[in-house]
């Protein structure tokens, strides 16, 4: 039987319903990489038919247009602690975002249409649809804390390389919501594998994520510094 | 020397409007329920179908 779960708006976690227990940030952290694994297979079958003139370019972006839309809702919807907690703002932000996403795709099908990309491209340039698809949780989740009364925020480096603007943020400790830059526009874009961790005080060892990481890089403690 | 497409180019007639395409952007109750559907019925890992159904708990 597959689990239920809660979304515990104190903490800003999942938890199994009937266990209690809190579903860790590293297991989303895994369903996200999955959820967009999953989709990579299924958007390069489109690209694979259209090279292979299976598929039209018309149907091909209608086709990736609606997996994004599917994906992009579901991305939003496990950002924010699921669908019951989605209002009609969440709506009009994922509708604009998409508009976008879709104006984008528009100039890539252009591209396409004008033959002047290798299908190296078209595939890596697809490639950037789906990594998107983590800003859109990671956003989310700012909005969701931020309905919940959480004031703070500290930008966690992700498992990848970093841009300077992601280590520059990282360094300034939890910081008020709205502060940072949202995850995405940075210099590393729609690239970024960083998170936010999210406090509704400003949490007692930020004196310690804002000087001994700027030091050492190192999980040195502040008493070997002095 | 580029690797270039190997398929005929698509004209750009072939497209449809970027109104109509935009129109679907807008979001709905229904693409809620279909997003939600689509995920149970095949979820990026077992174990998690209902985690989008999730039930809100916790008063801030």
């Amino acid at each position: 039987m597959n689990p239920e779960f809660l979304y515990d708006r104190k903490v800003g976690q999942y938890r199994n319903k009937v266990s209690g227990r809190f579903i860790a940030v590293e297991a989303v952290q895994r369903l996200r990489r999955a959820h967009i694994a999953k989709l990579e297979n299924t958007v390069d079958d489109y690209t694979a038919q259209l090279l292979n003139n299976k598929l039209s370019l018309n149907d091909w972006e209608t086709s990736v247009a609606a997996t994004l839309k599917t994906a992009t809702v579901q991305a939003y919807i496990l950002g924010k602690g699921g669908e019951k907690r989605m209002s009609q703002p969440d709506y009009g932000r994922l509708g604009a975002h998409l508009k976008s996403e879709y104006r984008y795709l528009r100039g890539f099908s252009q591209a396409i249409a004008d033959g002047s990309l290798s299908p190296a491209q078209i595939n890596a340039r697809t490639q950037l649809y789906l990594n998107n698809l983590w800003t859109v949780y990671e956003n989310a989740q700012v909005f969701a804390h931020e309905d919940d009364g959480f004031r703070f925020y500290a930008l966690i480096l992700g498992a990848a390389e970093h841009c300077p603007g992601c280590i520059e943020d990282s360094r300034k400790g939890a910081v008020k919501i709205g502060s940072l830059a949202p995850i995405g526009t940075r210099d590393c874009k729609v690239n970024c594998k960083c998170r936010f961790a999210f406090y509704t005080d400003i949490p007692k060892d930020s004196a310690f994520s804002m000087f001994s990481l700027d030091r050492s890089f190192g999980w040195a403690s502040l008493s070997n510094q002095k | 020397m580029k690797d270039e497409a190997k398929f005929a180019p698509p004209t750009q007639q072939e497209l449809v409007a970027i109104g109509s395409l935009l129109e679907q952007a807008d979001i709905t109750e229904d693409d809620v329920k279909a997003a939600i559907g689509d995920w149970k019925n095949d979820p990026p890992i077992d174990g998690y179908q209902n985690i989008l159904e999730a039930e809100p708990v916790g008063e801030p």
